[in-house]
């Protein structure tokens, strides 16, 4: 089962809010991601978003899924979206490393 | 010039160190020292919580990553809490009866390089280990 949820809808076009983030990523993402097979995260129509919003949205997955790179899609990144996540994914997994070394 | 402040009237960098334990103030002696930490690259308050279990999703990069791109900007930066005052010149130390209450970061970019604002930044991102070109995860993009 894939599950797609659209961002925009969520938070609007603007992402800045990093206890926002962290509070949707507790109450839904980690529940998704445990019950479904591929969990998509459309970003269509958002304009901008900060390092503080990316890495609460995901930085902890990274860290907590080792195999979140095969169950997690972003969709729809603009390319300044689409830098942050990255290094969101990579805080994490740097962090992730840090736990298990 | 463009000239952006950001200001609050919170507790300080020192005492957000000592709020949630961290172990950077066994470096910190005083305001300037707090300052001069939060400085550094990859340095928070909350640094230490592994974000796993807790909450804490911070990098630490932010203040350096506007210092380094008021460099690449040809600009100016001050990082002042209570009485710690640090720009791209100078450190030093208020007097206690003129402290501010708070943090404060002024900043300024030359106008002229506004256009290569997107590039700059992306290179003070690489400066402070924001971004690592090793890996961007093509498999997760669509």
């Amino acid at each position: 089962m894939n599950e797609r949820i659209s961002i925009a809808s969520e938070f609007g076009q603007f992402c800045a809010d990093g206890g926002q983030a962290s509070t949707f990523r507790l109450a839904r993402l980690e529940l998704l991601l445990s019950t479904c097979d591929k969990l998509i995260l459309d970003f269509d129509g958002v304009r901008n978003m900060n390092s503080s919003f990316a890495n609460a949205l995901v930085a902890p997955l990274a860290a907590l899924y080792p195999d979140l790179q095969n169950q997690l899609v972003f969709a729809n990144c603009n390319q300044s979206v689409r830098v942050l996540l990255i290094a969101a994914v990579q805080l994490g997994n740097s962090r992730n490393r840090d736990v298990v070394t | 010039l463009v000239r952006v402040a950001i200001a609050d009237s919170g507790i300080g960098i020192w005492d957000s160190f000592r709020l949630n334990d961290s172990p950077h103030l066994l470096r910190i002696r005083s305001h300037l020292d707090a300052v001069q930490v939060a400085l550094e690259p990859k340095v928070s308050s909350t640094d230490h919580l592994g974000f796993g279990w807790g909450q804490s999703v911070n990098a630490g990069v932010g203040l350096t990553l506007l210092k380094n791109l008021s460099v690449l900007m040809k600009g100016s930066f001050v990082l002042a809490s209570q009485s710690g005052i640090c720009s791209l010149a100078q450190a030093f130390e208020l007097p206690d009866n003129s402290k501010l209450n708070g943090t404060l970061c002024p900043m300024s970019f030359q106008r002229s390089r506004l256009s290569q604002f997107a590039d700059l930044l992306y290179m003070a991102k690489q400066q402070v280990g924001l971004i690592s070109t090793d890996d961007d995860f093509p498999e997760m993009f669509e």
